[in-house]
């Protein structure tokens, strides 16, 4: 049977047999998906919670189980949840309808739904409930379990109840059928594969009658205790499962027998006392945090430090089994010293134990961590995105510890978080610790070329090149500054000398390429196409240059031998994109004579450039030259389809910036007739700039257009894939603005500021909505700017102190009233 | 590949239309499109394999079962268009897969067009955009203190009367708003005064003026 790479849901996942089911999918290779509401508790699935894909989604909420079918679009699916509000058979099947409705509208792929059947005394309601959703053409099997028991059941539940130390005085009477729950999970993955079993409900059960009182007097021979409570008195009703369904229909036999049940979870349970059998057997040398162990007789002659070392070199070579020995013979050698703590909270960290990590960083020192264990813990802290505790951390490790890695950790947070006078004076530091390494400068290039800082960020690399004459990568990191800055010529220049230092790297031969196009250079342009390229990379580029040069037919077929070299990717799609701007180009009406002069300001789309507008693309067509607010190689690719001259004119959120770029641009519009300044999305949504252009044309008599694009407002939406209730509408609000926001309309938040400040709109936030009101945040850029998070809105401030700062906000509308009227009232 | 693909066309057709939407819809092998303006649907089928008018959402899913089906509407089709919203909620239902295309919509045609600025302290704080009808249904929740928004995908001139009565009601006197149509320029009037058309989107400037900052 093969579960390897396909698509499953779990519902009931942080339960007892759920989350055995989960975790031994995932060992099979599965893609598994669970439902979780915001309280589950992680506890069950231990390391495996960070390995699931999780979806906030509430069986009572028909809503929420939609999303979270439509993104899971599972082939299998496991119901295991039970109904929160109580186990009622008429909950149970209601919370059953609405996850079939959910299913049938989200999971076209669904190959097999294996639901489970809790109440045993509604065994008649629950067939006909199975017999209705397979009518309704679900490929629904029920399995129907017996009393499931073993390591990771609730203390409160027998028998675990007995082995945790309970000494009942009273046992049930009834005949039981006890089903270790190994067995159970290996049914549940057969149910998923057998055919045929549509519609039926198959008994999962040993078919030995047992009772209660005969699993405490098993209990109490292993703990060798004598005697056992009587059984209690009245009707011993129950029967043990008929196994035959289970064995014809699954080939499933139950393997482990009541008494190897038992010891089995004795020994889980005596070994583990508080933690999930899973996460340790997967990592038994993570240990407790506080016990020393003691080291083995092959460590005692190794050095404690060679020990430690070692750990680290075992921890970074991924054997962390290895790694975790070390640590526990150095911690044995040297019980004082916080290395070993240390490392047994990495090794805890890098299995997603954050609990575990804190203890051991906690017991690292006899009154606490140590200030360079507080560097760790803040490098931990900002890992698991706990932005406030990161910051205390790496704040007070800051004076004592200023070793590279905890400066660059120090820099690296500060900077994630928005804080970057603070990274860059950090990277000052690890120049002191690192004189000779360009390291330190690259870094901060990156955080001055983020801020638009060009002259800092050249100085920088002007410093690391010196630094590392031979390293091509900061050659092509200056080429990229001079690029940003809008010195074409000194970009080529750095680009010359990183292709000398590199000449079979092709993203530095592409650079290099791309350079000359843009420059006219058509010599060293056609001299360079003439080059051995892989495929479709000469073709792309040669249809590039024939766009430039208005030869449309010729363009359209390059991009078409390109896309089909391509395969499949993102180079295809940009080359299918680039042939269907040629074809559009192509049959486009002749521009407009220019009155006067007429500066146009418009965005390429959020979803740039694929969402440029029509009439965006036939007025690029007739501008002598572009001003780009946006920076990066794709908008500079496309911008030079249209073989005109291009700057970059880019800022960072203060006025000052913004009054440069328009002056820049106002400049050049003394000697044009028609310019165009390209932003992103709508460029009159905070968009300071196309203000101040505004303003500037206006005192100058120059005519100034703004050309409408798709916005994150427009967009985000479509990628929630989210449409509630029956009115149609927007609000888009600034966060300084948030009162009376009509809630049968979506509304988009906008303008969230960075560090303190923003956490304080959060708390606004969470002030003005329910918090368990659903939400998603788009980062404004990225890796991640078109996947939105979902969260809510008591979840909002760890997701938005993660975010970008540009980073948007929807609250979709909530659902309409019933009664909602649609009469008029007065104003 | 989705089986239903769901595009808005912008509020001008065909200026407003992305290359993206436009690129898929003539990948799609038949295209399904509510405008009644002859030009803008001849423009969209020298894109498109097949363009048809549909009859309902159902009819469109229908179809959408075999794949390769576009739906093409007025504006942002999940701000906008009825039918974009009543197919989309009907694919999802029947668990037909598809796409929505994100599309300009009124809100960002006319903001643009009337050169209005949404930015804390150089622009509005806000917008609040509302279909006639969805407005209609509750004329308090508008605010007169931000710009308003408000569009009609189809004209009804009784629903318009009902809602500019109210809106009369509220704003000071001569109070204009902005009208933009689908074709030809923007027309200024007082909002007693004022003349909705087809596919006509209205900004409302707010009472107060904009911090205006240099």
């Amino acid at each position: 049977m093969s579960l390897t790479g396909r698509r499953v849901l779990v519902t009931g996942a942080t339960g007892f047999i759920g989350s055995a089911l989960a975790r031994r999918l995932l060992k099979d290779g599965a893609d598994v998906h669970v439902l979780a509401r915001p309280t589950s508790s992680p506890d069950r699935l231990g390391a495996a919670w960070n390995r699931v894909t999780r979806h906030a989604a509430d069986l009572g909420d028909e809503r929420s189980l939609a999303e979270a079918a439509r993104r899971a679009r599972p082939e299998l699916v496991f119901h295991l949840a039970k109904d929160r509000e109580g186990s009622s058979f008429e909950r149970e099947a209601a919370a059953t309808r609405r996850l079939a409705a959910a299913l049938k509208a989200g999971a076209p792929g669904l190959k097999r739904w294996i639901r489970t059947a809790h109440s045993a005394p509604s065994r008649g309601d629950d067939a006909a409930l199975a017999g209705e959703l397979a009518a309704a053409g679900l490929p629904v099997v029920t399995l129907e379990l017996f009393l499931v028991y073993g390591p990771g059941q609730d203390d409160h539940d027998f028998p675990a109840s007995v082995l945790a130390g309970a000494a009942p005085d009273r046992l049930s009477p009834a005949v039981k059928d006890f089903v270790y729950i190994d067995d159970v999970v290996a049914a549940y993955r057969l149910a998923a594969e057998a055919p045929g079993l549509e519609g039926l409900t198959i008994p999962i059960g040993t078919g030995q009658a047992r009772s209660e009182a005969e699993a405490v007097e098993i209990i109490r021979r292993m703990k060798g205790l004598p005697g056992a409570p009587a059984a209690g008195q009245g009707p011993s009703g129950g029967h043990p499962a008929d196994t035959g369904p289970a064995l014809r229909l699954l080939g499933w036999r139950p393997r482990v027998l009541l008494e190897q049940g038992l010891a089995r979870m004795a020994g889980a349970t005596a070994k583990r006392p508080d933690e999930g059998e899973e996460r340790r057997r997967m990592t038994p040398w993570l240990g407790e945090s506080g016990a020393r162990s003691k080291p083995r007789a092959s460590s005692r002659e190794r050095a404690p430090w060679s020990l430690i070392s070692g750990a680290a070199r075992n921890f970074q070579a991924g054997d962390l089994a290895a790694a975790g020995r070390d640590a526990d013979a150095f911690i044995g050698l040297l019980p004082g010293a916080a290395s070993g703590p240390v490392m047994k909270a990495l090794l805890a960290a890098h299995v997603g134990d954050r609990a575990g990590a804190e203890r051991w960083l906690e017991a690292s020192g006899p009154s606490g961590p140590a200030r360079w264990v507080l560097a760790v813990r803040g490098m931990l802290r900002a890992r698991w995105q706990d932005f406030d505790g990161a910051l205390r951390d790496l704040q007070a490790s800051r004076r004592s510890e200023g070793s590279a890695w905890a400066v660059a950790t120090r820099a690296d947070v500060y900077n994630r978080v928005g804080l970057y006078r603070r990274a860059l004076t950090e990277l000052k530091r690890m120049r002191r610790v690192m004189p000779g390494s360009p390291e330190p400068d690259s870094r901060a290039a990156a955080i001055h070329l983020e801020q638009a800082q060009y002259e800092e960020a050249l100085a920088c690399l002007d410093r690391a090149v010196r630094r590392a004459p031979r390293e091509a990568a900061l050659r092509r990191q200056r080429s990229r500054v001079h690029f940003v800055e809008g010195s074409l010529p000194a970009a080529r220049r750095d680009i010359e000398a990183a292709y000398a230092l590199a000449p079979q790297d092709l993203d530095i031969r592409q650079d290099r390429l791309r350079l000359c196009l843009l420059l006219d250079d058509h010599a060293a342009s056609e001299a360079q196409l003439r080059e051995a390229w892989p495929a479709g990379i000469g073709e792309f580029w040669r249809g590039y240059l024939r766009c430039r040069q208005r030869r449309y037919e010729e363009s359209r077929d390059l991009f078409a031998a390109a896309e089909a070299a391509a395969g499949d990717g993102p180079q295809a799609q940009r080359c299918a994109f680039y042939r269907f701007v040629v074809r559009v180009l192509a049959q486009a009406p002749p521009s407009p004579p220019v009155k006067g002069k007429e500066l146009l300001i418009m965005g390429l789309g959020y979803r740039h450039p694929y969402q440029l507008s029509v009439e965006a693309l036939w007025a690029l067509r007739g501008c002598e030259e572009f001003f780009s607010n946006l920076s990066d190689t794709t908008v500079a690719d496309f911008l030079g389809l249209f073989g005109v001259p291009m700057r970059t004119i880019v800022f960072r959120r203060t006025d000052g910036q913004s009054t440069a770029c328009a002056r820049i641009a106002m400049r050049a519009m003394k000697t044009l007739s028609r310019g165009a300044v390209t932003t992103r999305g709508q460029p009159n949504y905070y968009g300071r700039l196309a203000y101040r252009l505004v303003q500037d044309c206006a005192a100058r008599g120059i005519a100034c257009r703004i050309i409408p694009t798709v916005s994150i407002s427009d967009f985000l939406p479509s990628l929630v894939g989210r449409v509630e209730g029956a009115r149609l509408g927007l609000q888009i609000r600034d966060t300084n603005d948030l009162d009376r926001i009509d809630d049968r309309l979506p509304a988009v938040v906008y303008n969230f500021a960075s560090g303190s400040q923003r956490l304080a709109q959060c708390r606004r936030l969470q002030r003005e909505w329910a918090p368990d009101r659903p939400c998603w945040l788009l980062a404004g850029s990225g890796q991640l700017e078109y996947e939105p998070l979902e969260t809510t809105v008591g979840a909002l401030d760890r997701a938005l102190m993660t975010a970008d700062p540009a980073a948007t906000l929807l609250l979709p509308a909530r659902r309409p009233d019933p009664d909602e009227g649609s009469s008029l009232s007065n104003h | 590949m989705e089986k239903l693909i769901i595009c808005g066309l912008g509020v001008r057709v065909p200026e407003e239309t992305t290359l993206e939407s436009l690129q898929a819809l003539a990948d799609c092998r038949v295209v399904y499109c509510d405008l009644t303006d002859k030009k803008a649907r001849a423009w969209l089928a020298g894109y498109c394999r097949e363009l048809k008018t549909p009859a309902s959402a159902e009819a469109i899913i229908k179809d959408a079962a075999v794949g390769g089906v576009g739906l093409a509407v007025w504006g942002q089709p999940q701000f906008s268009s009825r039918l974009a919203r009543a197919t989309e909620l009907a694919a999802a239902k029947a668990g037909v897969s598809y796409r929505v295309f994100g599309a300009i919509s009124p809100i960002g045609s006319v903001f643009a067009r009337s050169v209005s600025f949404l930015g804390g302290d150089y622009g509005y704080q806000g917008i609040q955009a509302y279909s006639v009808e969805t407005l209609l249904a509750d004329p308090k929740a508008a605010r007169t203190d931000l710009p308003l928004v408000l569009y009609a995908e189809v004209n009804d001139p009784a629903q318009w009367a009902a809602v500019l009565e109210r809106l009369v009601a509220a704003y000071p006197k001569g109070h204009e708003g902005r009208m933009f149509s689908a074709r030809g320029p923007e027309t200024r009037a007082p909002l007693p005064e004022t003349k909705p058309s087809d596919s006509c989107v209205l900004l409302i400037p707010p009472v107060d003026a904009p911090v205006q900052r240099r």
